[in-house]
């Protein structure tokens, strides 16, 4: 049985930490606007002769994208966290378990993402004119795919680094970038070769992101994009919950001391 | 008077850290392939719309990741050696900041380098594009981007060796600042006029603008190349003078600030 105590105990303990680090903040709000600033110039540059819908395209789904980025980030950054200052052990020798530790992590990360997306739509504004509530009723079920992938492939990073340890630290920065290049957040799934177009098109993020540019282009819209986001989005957050149960149930096996340097 | 077999030492080690460290390799050409692949599509995908503006867009993206790399190979290093405690072991030698900054300096044309053809080699690969087609212009600008990378991670070591772990962050971010105003993704001229005004104190974007130029003559390639050349020189001592203040500084407070 999930404890909410324990969940809002748990939030808690990374609010602070996150306000707390001023760095951290700082890597939070910097690598979001450096992205948008230098990839909204560069669209400004490249679609001066392709038109405003190709540059609205561009920047709604960057904006969009480092929801994603954030979301999971957040919840990886947090099993790190407790990695690197050797408090696994401490922490799960409490009654605390693992799913309420990856529900207080879904709730930051919703809350970090929320700050993040408002933020980068405040810049896409000042320094694009680009309005992302342009996207209409359509920004609902866009944020909470995007919301949804995030924390899921945060997830599967969290059951690396709570299985593999340290060593799989790398992971917490690589990961999400690779779904950068084919999950189609900066160009659709079809300029990409054949074998890269296959995963995107089996994964949620493409179809999210196609929804974005269709309605920026004035492209015909397409309901079963949005439906196969929230079916394979759902598949994977669920995929990826139950491999950090299992694999975190293996390393209790194994004993949390395998995890501390 | 720099120890020539100092120098050596410190290249050794370096080295020695980087290849026996997998992930640090994977991470060094994992960032510039995703760049280019990134940019290599998006652009290919712009181009759908009218813009023909995929092959400057790759080369300046190649040639920015030269400089990236140039950069992080010698703050990189700072940190390392911040991490590890080495500081005070590594200065209570005869060895001087001097010697360690040419080392660094060494280490990163050739880290600098090998980042450069793997990420040529990766367009060739993606994008049917080389480097090669921009001809002999191609050797001064690399040189030129090299020296800017140092100029870069010299400063943001100053900084490391001054102020700590406290501002590790900076090293990460330093280099990616001047990407915006330098015109490495676009040309200057989409930028704000304080943005460009920037720019044009750097000589990032002349260099750029070489490339970009379909239609340049000899004369202006050569008159861009000087002023860049010079300009890189300048901010190369500036960087260099600055460390050497920095650190005579933090050696005069104790080295031993800079440990946890």
């Amino acid at each position: 049985m999930v404890d909410k105590n324990r969940i809002y105990a748990l939030t808690t303990r990374y609010i602070y930490q996150l306000s707390h680090d001023r760095w951290h903040l700082a890597d939070m709000f910097y690598w979001p606007f450096f992205d948008l600033t230098a990839m909204g110039y560069m669209a400004t540059w490249v679609s001066r002769d392709a038109g405003s819908s190709w540059l609205s395209s561009i920047i709604g789904c960057m904006v969009l994208w480092q929801l994603v980025v954030q979301t999971n980030f957040v919840v990886s950054k947090n099993a790190l966290l407790e990695l690197i200052s050797a408090n696994v052990l401490n922490l799960f020798t409490t009654p605390i378990q693992i799913r309420e530790w990856l529900t207080a992590c879904f709730i930051l990360s919703a809350i970090a993402g929320c700050t993040v997306l408002l933020f980068c739509s405040l810049i896409a504004k000042a320094l694009f004119g680009y309005n992302l509530l342009s996207l209409g009723w359509l920004l609902v079920p866009v944020v909470i795919n995007l919301y949804l992938s995030g924390i899921a492939l945060g997830t599967f990073v969290t059951a690396l680094l709570f299985y593999y340890g340290i060593r799989a630290q790398t992971a917490t920065y690589i990961l999400g970038w690779i779904f950068g290049l084919i999950g189609g957040s900066y160009y659709p799934a079809d300029v990409l070769p054949l074998p890269f177009w296959l995963i995107a098109r089996s994964i949620p993020l493409s179809y999210a992101f196609d929804v974005v540019r269709y309605h920026h282009l004035g492209t015909t819209f397409i309901w079963h994009n949005l439906l196969a986001a929230a079916i394979l989005n759902t598949l994977y957050l669920l995929l990826a919950t139950s491999l950090v149960r299992r694999l975190f149930s293996r390393t209790l096996r194994y004993g949390l001391a395998r995890l501390t340097y | 008077m720099a120890a020539s077999y100092r120098v050596h030492a410190i290249v050794k080690r370096y080295l020695y850290h980087l290849t026996n460290d997998r992930w640090d390799v994977a991470e060094a050409l994992y960032w510039p392939f995703l760049d280019i692949a990134v940019y290599g599509y998006l652009s290919a995908w712009v181009s759908r719309g009218g813009t023909p503006a995929s092959t400057p867009v790759i080369a300046t993206v190649i040639l920015w990741q030269s400089l990236v790399q140039a950069n992080f190979a010698i703050s990189k290093n700072a940190i390392v050696e911040l991490y590890t405690a080495g500081v005070v072991p590594l200065f209570s030698t005869p060895l001087t900041i001097r010697e360690w900054a040419f080392a660094c300096m060494i280490l990163s044309t050739g880290i600098a380098f090998g980042a450069t053809l793997f990420c040529n080699t990766v367009a060739i690969l993606m994008f049917s594009y080389s480097l090669t087609a921009i001809g002999w212009k191609l050797i001064p600008i690399v040189l030129n981007l090299f020296g800017a990378g140092m100029a870069v991670g010299i400063a943001a070591t100053s900084l490391l060796f001054y102020f700590g772990h406290r501002v590790r962050t900076l090293a990460y971010i330093l280099g990616w600042i001047f990407s915006l105003v330098s015109g490495a993704y676009y040309p200057v001229d989409v930028l704000p006029g304080w943005m460009q005004l920037i720019a044009r104190c750097l000589p990032l974007s002349y260099l750029f603008e070489i490339i970009r130029s379909d239609e340049i003559s000899t004369q202006q390639v050569v008159i861009k190349l000087s002023i860049a050349t010079v300009l890189t020189i300048c901010y190369l001592t500036l960087a260099i003078k600055l460390l050497e203040y920095l650190f005579s500084r933090t050696l005069r407070n104790g080295l031993v600030r800079l440990s946890y």
